[in-house]
């Protein structure tokens, strides 16, 4: 698919407000979401400050382009080789009977989401309670991604974790100032990578790529003590990421009625992609996650022309 | 001692050993109130806090369940963690080493329904626990049974996901676990309830496998080789429950076996998951 097509489909969809809210309201079923009158405005806002801000500030996608190179068979073989080459049994033959699994705990998971979606968000911050401009902050975040796209261990969802306790951390200190940002993203990224990551990224990394040397073991050591004890040894937050990925496993099988593996995993990079931009901007954290994560998926569909079957499915 | 204490709490013995620190009987200064206090040992000062503690507090603090050991606070002191928890004076291993009797089908009940509840509880939060054993599994004075020791366990985003595959007591250990997977679900908590279950029936542990192989072939006798068995085989689990259902048939009714072999079934697919055994006709 060109860029072309995209764009021309982008403005095509604007055009008709009508259907998207129809799309909308099917993907409320779908994930089981009340959309109340007040995020359902703040959606319509965000999509197009987002659109604005993909178009505007191109910086950000700079800091995205690496994590693509990471997958360059799966752009090359895409449109025209359409064989499932690549469905090669890259797991243990145990893996398949597992992924059905997840059908016996779907209540459980149904009811955790309803529990988050009903929760009050508690990391936002007020932006004035801090030494640093909205900029500043961004940029500290923006320079992070970009540092930690190149260590091939860290996942997504450590680096979704990672932005949920800067937040967290911020949300609950005040007067923090610019020159210590980067220190404290170098910690979130230490702490997250610790909970998450099957082989943790190791100290001396962080010090030498990460951070670049310009803090010691004793500076790392002590904010990481300072940022658990100001959370309260509590670093258990809920990212966006989880629903989608929930979605997404629902949606599996009617996607892959219509579309080749290369496709969907495409779109999932992309998805993942569109939510990572979304994550940390500080205007998107009002929105709550659920629907984050389904507007998120919801976007990628329509740049992507997916067909409207799988969204009314 | 003219030092004022720092802490608030009084150490008074070891009580226990954990994955990463001992734990100690303390109680209240002022108060004859007791709790258990773990002090975090740092085994090597690069690392940091450890992971284990990090992820024990994080999530005792998220779950709120009366089937689970309750955190009451983290304290630092000299530069050293102290997770401070209820206090509890027994342990399910401890129970069943005292107590030679068979328990009652209401005891059993009431033991089993404890513990899915609380690892239900866990297992809504998104997360495994990983290591469930009697050891981990602590009695209240009133009978009530709390989960304990979250050091193993850990959040998931999506699962199946990769994962350490070397978790969970040998004795406990699924068979999917054993066979190398590191591609896992929330049904290994299941099989080691299942596993416990049946101790609180037997007195003894189900298979106390001595190396991993031993323990595969003890859950699957005739194996050929590790790398050709297939857990989904309808005839390995017909053999498997004939095992299960020689060592248990007189000491046990209809509904507690068929609880037990829904739990222990060797492909995790089709474990039943804790909110469907709270179901199950046993208890009712």
């Amino acid at each position: 698919m060109n860029q072309n097509h995209i764009a021309i489909h982008n403005q095509h969809d604007i055009d008709k407000i009508p259907n998207r809210n129809r799309v909308r309201s099917v993907f409320s079923d779908v994930s089981n979401l009340k959309f109340s009158c007040i995020n359902f405005q703040g959606k319509q806002n965000y999509q197009n400050i987002k659109e604005q801000q993909k178009s505007q500030k191109t910086k950000r996608r700079n800091a995205i382009i690496p994590c693509l190179t990471k997958f360059p068979d799966i752009y090359i073989s895409y449109p025209e080789i359409k064989t499932n080459t690549y469905k090669i049994l890259k797991y243990s033959i145990l893996e398949k009977p597992i992924l059905s699994y997840h059908e016996a705990y779907y209540l459980e998971i149904r009811q955790f989401e309803r529990e988050i979606e009903q929760k009050k968000y508690d990391s936002n911050f007020d932006i004035n309670q801090h030494c640093f401009t909205e900029q500043q902050f961004e940029k500290a975040l923006d320079w992070m991604i970009y540092q930690i796209f190149r260590f091939e261990s860290f996942s997504y969802e450590s680096l979704f974790k990672t932005i949920e306790l800067i937040y967290l951390y911020l949300s609950k200190t005040q007067q923090v100032k610019f020159k210590d940002l980067e220190l404290i993203s170098g910690c979130c990224i230490y702490l997250s990578s610790k909970l998450v990551d099957l082989n943790p990224i190791y100290i001396d990394d962080l010090i030498n790529e990460v951070l670049e040397c310009r803090f010691d073991y004793q500076q790392v050591l002590k904010q990481e003590q300072l940022i658990c004890q100001t959370l309260n040894y509590n670093l258990l937050c809920t990212c966006s990421l989880q629903i989608v990925y929930r979605i997404l496993q629902e949606i599996r099988q009617d996607l892959e009625q219509f579309y080749d593996p290369g496709k969907i995993e495409n779109l999932k990079r992309q998805i993942l992609d569109n939510l990572l931009l979304m994550e940390f901007g500080n205007k998107f954290r009002y929105i709550s996650q659920c629907n984050r994560a389904v507007s998120c998926i919801l976007l990628t569909m329509m740049e992507n022309k997916i067909d409207r079957r799988v969204v009314n499915i | 001692m003219s030092q004022i204490p720092l802490s608030k709490y009084h150490l008074l013995t070891k009580i226990g050993q954990g994955l990463y620190g001992d734990v100690y009987k303390a109680n209240i200064l002022g108060t004859d109130q007791y709790v258990a206090v773990k002090k975090i040992r740092i085994y090597d000062v690069s690392v940091g806090v450890p992971i284990t503690a990090l992820r024990e507090t994080s999530l005792l603090q998220r779950i709120q369940h009366q089937n689970v050991v309750k955190i009451l606070e983290v304290e630092k002191i000299h530069g050293q963690i102290r997770v401070v928890m209820e206090y509890l004076k027994l342990d399910l291993q401890q129970y069943l080493n005292e107590n030679k009797d068979r328990l009652s089908v209401e005891l059993l009940k009431k033991f089993m329904h404890d513990i899915l509840s609380g690892v239900g509880a866990c297992h809504r939060l998104n997360c495994i626990h990983r290591d469930i054993q009697p050891k981990n599994i602590l009695i209240q004075d009133d009978g009530t049974l709390k989960i304990g020791d979250f050091g193993s366990a850990r959040v998931f985003q999506k699962f199946p996901q990769f994962f350490t595959s070397d978790v969970c007591d040998l004795w406990y250990r699924a068979p999917e676990l054993l066979l190398g997977s590191n591609y896992y679900t929330i049904a290994i908590d299941m099989w080691a309830i299942g596993c416990v279950f049946a101790e609180l029936i037997l007195k003894q542990p189900l298979f106390q496998g001595e190396n991993e192989i031993h323990q595969v072939k003890l859950i699957i006798p005739n194996v050929q080789s590790f790398q050709t068995v297939n857990l989904n085989d309808p005839n390995l689990q017909i053999q498997f429950n004939g095992i299960i259902t020689n060592k248990l048939q007189n000491l046990i009714n209809q509904d507690g076996l068929d609880l037990i072999l829904k739990l222990l079934k060797l492909d995790p697919e089709q474990r039943i998951s804790c909110s469907q055994s709270l179901q199950h006709s046993f208890f009712r």
